[in-house]
């Protein structure tokens, strides 16, 4: 304790404090010895001190039975001990285990610990081999440049029909753009798109000039034009 | 041994052995647990002896290297298993507590210290086992734990703290630390 106790103590609460924080330390014997003295003279006087006390001494003895008593790996375990573990010797410190050493008889403890890197080992290869595949496919998906009037290549029930494309405020409702498109005689077949795209087939007795001329005039259309084959 | 030496290498680890077996066993209670932890400390003092500089006790040295191993494996082992607290302690429940035959007493009360000393966190745990088990000073924990002397007062505060409140909420009214040293401490509800 760097902290003495030899400056005396009186009955107070906080030199209490004091002895009970000691009390570890005069339990195990390691209190010096003039520090000892002090506390041995409080718990003379203090009775809430000795009862605490007690249960120090119950708690250092329980925990101290185990030293010296059932359980005790005898020399001949510790040698026991000693085979097991002086196969994973380097041949000298500072150098790694040869595998032919490491190899040799392991405790029960270590081969696990063995078995679990090898299959952390395992694991981390395929997270890596996940991840350079994943790679890959995000960059042979990735977006090319198309302008609004490329074709769609989702639309297949349209291959003979005229198609326009059209660009619409973004507070124009779907169900509008499809009453737009049943005006000048087409139906939404794609659409919309985060930028409000749609892709529209026209009827295939419709002119397509007529029906952007339509288009283009009504509200919240911003672009219309037929889409290029 | 910094020489390489196996022969003292042999005649440390024997010596060790037993002591530090016992201090990793008493937490982890499963002897393959506590031999690999020994057998990585003793590896780790194999390796480390060359760069040893004496500045502590050599026994100081070696306990603070298991003292992190052990808190590593009980780490791990607890990301693995289901913790065990006080409330194991509780469901041991009947009513009437019979008169107190001393040694079963004392028996009893061993158990219960063991049983609660399981739901101390592994650092109040290892600084307190450190004090009994090992019967090291304060200035000597804190070398071997790496933090000051403050913390492992702290810690072993708390950690008796939690024991004797343990303590009063499950043993019978006229033990616990009422008992003026007479160690007669039951736990309620006990037979």
């Amino acid at each position: 304790m760097s902290e003495t106790l030899a400056d005396g103590l009186s009955d107070a609460p906080a030199d209490c404090a004091r002895v009970d924080a000691a009390l570890p330390w005069f339990v195990n014997g390691t209190l010096p010895a003039a520090d000892r003295a002090v506390v041995a003279q409080h718990l003379e006087r203090c009775a809430g001190c000795r009862q605490r006390a007690s249960f120090e001494t119950q708690l250092h003895d329980t925990v101290r039975a185990t030293a010296d008593g059932a359980g005790q790996p005898a020399a001949a375990e510790a040698q026991a001990a000693w085979e097991r573990f002086a196969p994973q010797l380097e041949p000298a410190p500072g150098s790694a285990p040869s595998v032919s050493q490491a190899s040799v008889r392991r405790s029960p403890g270590l081969r696990v610990r063995r078995l679990w890197m090898i299959v952390g080992a395992q694991a981390a290869a395929l997270v890596l081999i996940a991840l350079v595949l994943v790679v890959r496919e995000t960059q042979r998906a990735e977006p090319v440049y198309r302008t609004v009037a490329d074709a769609p290549r989702t639309i297949t029930n349209a291959a003979d029909r005229v198609l326009l494309r059209l660009v619409v405020a973004v507070d124009l409702p779907v169900t509008e753009v499809r009453r737009l498109a049943a005006e000048v005689g087409a139906v939404v077949v794609e659409g919309p798109s985060a930028e409000q795209v749609y892709t529209l087939a026209l009827d295939k007795d419709r002119s397509a000039g007529a029906a952007m001329q339509a288009l283009r005039v009504r509200r919240g259309v911003l672009l219309a034009e037929e889409v290029a084959r | 041994m910094a020489a390489g030496d196996r022969r003292a290498l042999r005649s440390l680890y024997l010596a060790y052995y037993p002591r530090l077996f016992r201090f990793v066993l008493r937490m982890t209670r499963d002897s393959g647990l506590a031999e690999e932890v020994v057998n990585d400390t003793m590896l780790m003092v194999w390796r480390g002896a060359a760069a040893f500089r004496g500045e502590s006790r050599v026994s100081t040295w070696i306990i603070g290297i298991a003292y992190r191993r052990a808190l590593k494996a009980l780490a791990a082992r607890k990301r693995r298993l289901p913790a065990v607290g006080f409330e194991r302690e509780a469901v041991d429940g009947r009513e009437s507590a019979p008169a107190v035959d001393p040694v079963a007493a004392t028996v009893e009360v061993q158990d219960w210290i063991e049983h609660a000393l399981d739901g101390l966190s592994p650092e109040h745990r290892l600084t307190l086992e450190l004090a009994y088990f090992l019967g090291e000073s304060c200035e000597e924990i804190a070398l071997i734990a790496d933090c000051p002397v403050g913390t492992v007062k702290t810690r072993l505060h708390h950690a008796r703290i939690r024991l004797q409140r343990h303590l009063l909420e499950h043993a019978t009214p006229h033990a616990a630390v009422s008992g003026g040293g007479t160690g007669n401490v039951t736990r309620r509800g006990s037979t």
